[in-house]
């Protein structure tokens, strides 16, 4: 199984939650990806690029996991990169939030509380779990709950998005609703090597 | 014991335990080893609806009802192939969630979960959207069941700018990352009869704050 809630954090918000995270609950904040397998510790979860494609944009794709949080990477021959595996680590993936001044993305916590092993479903350390538990319920405690947005399930808000909102700026509950243009992919994905 | 002869059966049984001893079935009779399997397969498909016996059992288990309790995920089969699928998109470039809240106003359900969704930007600056939902086909083994087909709907009307995919799960993806023959319809059959009208899906109560 799993867990998440969405949520609405502008780049300050983002940063101010992951500070106190930090400082609270010893979190580290990790790159998906990493030029070797140990995972990249990132200073912010905040990354210059975005879904939108003026420049001053931003987003988030990076995963917080406890000081002593097993993580497991993977390299990927294609991209020559390792990436981490959120099925297997530690670790609460904190993506989305994609912001251009104008328009703020919804983004979202997540994670699972078990993982595939030989071929059978095996929980994820209690000592991981209470630990995610913590972090969720401090950081819907310190956001702001709507219940409309991202209805039924509602979704949390932080300080300066309300601001950004009451001043105008725009909440977006998917890519389609921020005014993305989306297309279908480029090219057809090559065949994938088959394993006999 | 078919093949003992009548007044013989004492001691055609005990050849068999011996037989089967040596086999490395147990000091049973070749009836006896049979019953041993049933019951553990029967243990066994058990297991499978209830989920492990780790971290699903239930009491729905010892009663023998059939409720799967996996959550959104799956069992240990969808399970396998949401995370070979995300492997894959991966490996080509995609940023890959799993479980992705997407809302289908208008739909059979206001809300579904995408098994896999992968964003990626194009050389022209669009984004281009995947989204791969993974399920069970009716004996056919190409048309989604009904649940599956109205989810694929619900969801292609939402994103249809998107790339939705039905993926089998029962069907055979060879390696970690090869996914030979997926997905088995390139685009969701919409509007089939019966959509919608399938077994609920199970919701996860985490979602819920």
């Amino acid at each position: 199984m799993s867990k998440q809630f969405q949520l609405f954090l502008t780049p300050s918000d983002a940063e101010g939650l992951v500070e106190e995270l930090r400082s609270r609950f010893g979190a580290r904040v990790l790159s998906k990806k990493s030029p070797t397998d140990d995972p990249v510790e990132m200073q912010s979860p905040i990354e210059r690029k975005s879904i939108f494609l003026p420049s001053g944009v931003t987003s988030i794709y990076c995963y917080l996991t406890p000081a002593n949080g097993r993580i497991i990477t993977n390299y990927y021959q294609t991209l020559g990169l390792w990436l981490l595996d959120v099925e297997s680590s530690e670790a609460i993936e904190f993506s989305g939030c994609d912001f251009d001044g104008k328009t703020l993305l919804v983004g979202r916590f997540y994670f699972m509380t078990d993982e595939l092993v030989d071929g059978g479903i095996v929980k994820k350390r209690t000592e991981f779990l209470q630990w995610a538990d913590r972090v969720f319920r401090y950081t819907k405690k310190v956001l702001k709950r709507d219940q409309e947005l991202m209805a039924p399930l509602g979704a949390y808000i932080g300080k300066d998005a309300l601001t950004f909102r009451e001043n105008g700026g725009r909440f977006a509950e998917s890519i389609r609703a921020a005014g993305v243009r989306i297309s279908l992919p480029v090219a057809p994905d090559p065949p994938p090597p088959v394993v006999h | 014991m078919g093949l003992c002869w009548k007044g013989f059966q004492w001691f055609c049984d005990q050849g068999q335990r011996a037989d089967n001893l040596f086999h490395g079935e147990g000091f049973h009779t070749d009836q006896g080893v049979e019953d041993i399997a049933h019951r553990n397969n029967a243990s066994r498909r058990q297991q499978e609806v209830s989920g492990s016996s780790s971290t699903q059992a239930s009491w729905f288990a010892t009663t023998g009802m059939a409720f799967a309790r996996w959550g959104r995920l799956g069992g240990p089969a969808h399970r396998d192939a949401v995370r070979a699928l995300s492997k894959y998109w991966d490996s080509q470039g995609y940023k890959v969630t799993n479980e992705e809240y997407i809302r289908t106003p208008g739909g059979v359900k206001s809300y579904r979960f995408a098994d896999v969704y992968g964003t990626k930007t194009n050389p022209d600056g669009t984004e281009s959207t995947r989204i791969g939902q993974i399920g069970r086909t009716y004996a056919d083994n190409k048309t989604p069941v009904a649940r599956e087909q109205s989810g694929l709907s619900d969801i292609q009307a939402a994103e249809p700018n998107a790339s939705v995919q039905f993926f089998d799960y029962q069907a055979p993806f060879p390696s970690e990352t090869g996914i030979s023959g997926w997905p088995i319809s390139p685009e969701p059959v919409i509007g089939i009869p019966g959509a919608g009208e399938g077994d609920p899906e199970v919701i996860d109560p985490e979602i819920l704050p």
